[in-house]
């Protein structure tokens, strides 16, 4: 008998508890929502105002799960045309001529910031940014146009671009046409049935090296020391891939860049973790 | 009763091995006499012969494979671990083979007996970051299934299709080298054909979205021409995926296209301009009810051999007249082969067997967003459901515990 009155109020506490959460809820909608639409006013404003500047972004707003899987075929059509050549990039990149073509690309380039400084060091040279996750790539989209608008002139190379690198790089890039890739504190997928997720693995290295140059440079650094002797093994056994040599690791100067300018860079130098490098050049 | 599902050709003699469920027979057809015969546990999947003639290779849908000799004797018996063998070629030089798994593809050699692993191997393989898979050296990946596989003539190139409407041409003795990417389908890509005599063309067929043959340029990856069966929005041949491809050897202008569940061929003709005509549609007298055909392949002497997926019947039709030349074999194989099989057996293998004729890109999204209900708008009301279900497992819980103590 005890045992139902005590039922009976422990169900009315949940239905009140339930109550309250959905307000909370609903209330924290909506002001997320009169935030957006303030911010959108203001960028309307803008717009037509080449003397105001626009805000840029806040990334609180475009948070999203790190893990997603790459190899499920719901994430394969993008709506992208079969073939390279039939690819308009005239509207991310309005100044470019015929016979330019990208050279730089960033796979995993997260919340963009290793873009902004490359396109300030290579201002002659195209790059692009591939994410998965679509809200970060929104917001990576907002802020390229945030600064087109504020700083006229710049930053007219870079772009971001919504897709799944291991499917749909064929349809992107040519053959020999890249000369530098980028992979900055990839996802290491600790588990045994996951390892197929990882971005560097025996095969997909062949496809890495048909749209690279001859003499180009992938740069991989991590933070794991388990991914770090992975991604290591698998370069060196590819006949296609050799080390970079110590000056080499010297004179260049985008070794300082990668350790130092992404998100992920500085979340690491807060904790004090230590990063191992792995660059190697193709033949 | 189930029907012949493979039929593979030797290149030097007029030899010819049939496969009828776990039953396998070697035929010499110019004079009907059987070679040998086989008998296996589990269902075979692939057969495989070298161009010396010298060696044989089968493949079970249990993972399994056995390579004979000249002499039908086994010489080497292995399993892969991931998936069933897809497709088995011989490498020219050395003794070894290429066999594809699910998404890998292997090279086996078969010169020495299995040894019994030391110690020092097993401690390599313990190791987790060693990038040797499944124990075999894997020569190339895709991310997604491999459909067919194969090598052009001159052993130049290795070319393999995937169902993410992908194919890959790689240089053959080094694999890791890739030589182009052909793209221009709009699904999986079902069936492919290699030219028998010049290495720069060759045909591949689309799935049940894109019924289209496409003749592809080998050096650029450059389309030549693509012939699609629903132009003008003519729905005749709507959601039929293209299951067969072969050249005829003598006269490799003509080829040989089927649909899946239609009764009747198709004959093509090459131009000298590298287009692709519709030259003939192919009616077979007698066909047998409820059933489909399987496959189609061309003789050595320019016969064409059609086999069914339920009945054991072979159909041998000469080219060019398309009269039918019921050789002795038809009653040969009538009588010597009996066999019974489970109901469960039979609705498996069939599974199997047609599983990438049915696979799409887009079967996977529709079917995907009318369980889940995939939409952005759905989202809050999941969340409220999954609450609510955790809320009412906790409420049965302690009805148990009451229950229990009462």
């Amino acid at each position: 008998m005890s045992n139902s009155k005590t039922n009976q109020k422990e169900e009315i506490k949940d239905q009140e508890l339930e109550k309250e959460i959905e307000k909370n809820l609903i209330e924290e909608e909506k002001e997320s929502q009169k935030e957006n639409e303030i911010e959108k006013e203001s960028q309307k404003e803008t717009e037509n105002d080449p003397n105001k500047k626009k805000k840029l972004p806040k990334m609180t707003l475009f948070r999203q799960k790190a893990h997603m899987n790459p190899l499920s075929l719901r994430q394969m059509d993008f709506n992208l045309p079969l073939r390279p050549q039939d690819m308009n990039w005239k509207e991310t990149y309005p100044n470019m001529k015929q016979g330019e073509h990208i050279d730089f690309a960033d796979i995993g380039c997260g919340y963009g910031g290793l873009l902004f400084k490359l396109s300030e060091m290579f201002p002659d040279n195209y790059s692009i940014g591939l994410e998965i996750r679509k809200k970060v790539c929104n917001y990576v989209k907002e802020k390229i146009i945030a600064l087109r608008h504020n700083e006229k002139g710049k930053y007219l190379n870079v772009s971001a671009l919504q897709t799944n690198a291991m499917r749909t790089l064929p349809h992107l890039f040519a053959k020999s046409q890249l000369s530098k890739i980028f992979f900055l504190f990839p996802d290491p997928e600790f588990k045994k049935r996951k390892i197929k997720w990882r971005i560097i693995s025996q095969e997909l290295l062949a496809e890495y090296a048909y749209f690279m140059k001859s003499g180009g440079i992938i740069y991989t650094i991590t933070d794991v020391y388990k991914l770090h002797s992975w991604m290591k093994g698998h370069l060196e056994e590819h006949p296609l891939f050799t080390e970079l040599t110590k000056e080499e690791y010297q004179n260049d100067p985008l070794i300082n860049v990668i350790s130092t300018e992404s998100e992920e860079a500085k979340r690491v130098e807060k904790n004090g973790g230590t990063k191992f490098l792995a660059c190697f050049k193709r033949k | 009763m189930l029907g012949c599902n493979q039929i593979v050709f030797q290149k030097n003699r007029p030899v010819v091995a049939l496969s009828f469920g776990n039953q396998l027979r070697v035929l010499d057809y110019s004079t009907n006499k059987e070679i040998k015969s086989f008998e296996y546990d589990n269902s075979i999947s692939q057969i495989a012969f070298d161009d010396d003639g010298k060696n044989f290779s089968v493949g079970l849908h249990n993972k399994k494979f056995f390579v004979y000799d000249h002499n039908f004797e086994l010489t080497y018996s292995d399993s892969l671990k991931r998936g069933n063998p897809g497709s088995i070629i011989f490498h020219p030089t050395e003794k070894s083979i290429l066999i594809t798994d699910n998404i890998y593809s292997y090279k086996i050699p078969f010169d020495k007996k299995k040894e019994k692993e030391t110690e020092n191997e097993k401690e390599k393989k313990s190791k987790k970051n060693k990038p040797i898979l499944n124990g075999h050296k894997t020569e190339l990946g895709h991310t997604s299934i491999i459909t067919q596989a194969d090598m052009t003539y001159d052993k130049i190139f290795y070319i393999t299709c995937d169902i993410a409407r992908r194919i890959r041409v790689s240089n053959f003795p080094e694999i890791y080298d890739i030589h182009v990417f052909c793209l221009g389908h709009t699904d999986s890509v079902t069936s492919m054909a290699i030219h028998p005599s010049s290495s720069e063309q060759f045909l591949t067929g689309g799935g049940l979205n894109d019924t289209s043959i496409i003749l592809w340029n080998l050096q650029n990856g450059e389309i030549h021409d693509q012939y699609k069966f629903n132009e003008n929005n003519n729905e005749q041949y709507h959601k039929k995926a293209v299951l067969e491809l072969s050249y005829c050897p003598k006269d490799p202008k003509f080829f040989i296209a089927i649909l899946k569940s239609v009764h009747t061929p198709f004959l093509f003709q090459i131009n000298s301009n590298k287009k692709i005509e519709l030259l003939k549609v192919i009616n077979i007298t007698d066909f047998p009810e409820e059933d489909e055909i399987y496959k189609a392949r061309f003789d050595q002497n320019s016969n064409l051999w059609i086999s069914f997926q339920k009945t054991q019947l072979i159909k041998i039709l000469k080219f060019p007249n398309w009269e039918e030349n019921l050789s002795d074999l038809e009653n040969y194989l009538k009588k010597s082969i009996e066999y019974n099989f489970e109901q469960d057996f039979v609705n498996r293998y069939f599974k199997r067997e047609n599983r990438f004729s049915q696979v799409t890109l887009s079967s996977y999204n529709e079917e995907d967003n009318q369980k889940n209900g995939n939409d952005n708008n759905n989202k809050k009301e999941r969340k409220k459901n999954s609450k609510q279900k955790w809320k009412e497992k906790q409420r049965q819980k302690k009805e148990r515990k009451n229950n229990s103590k009462k």
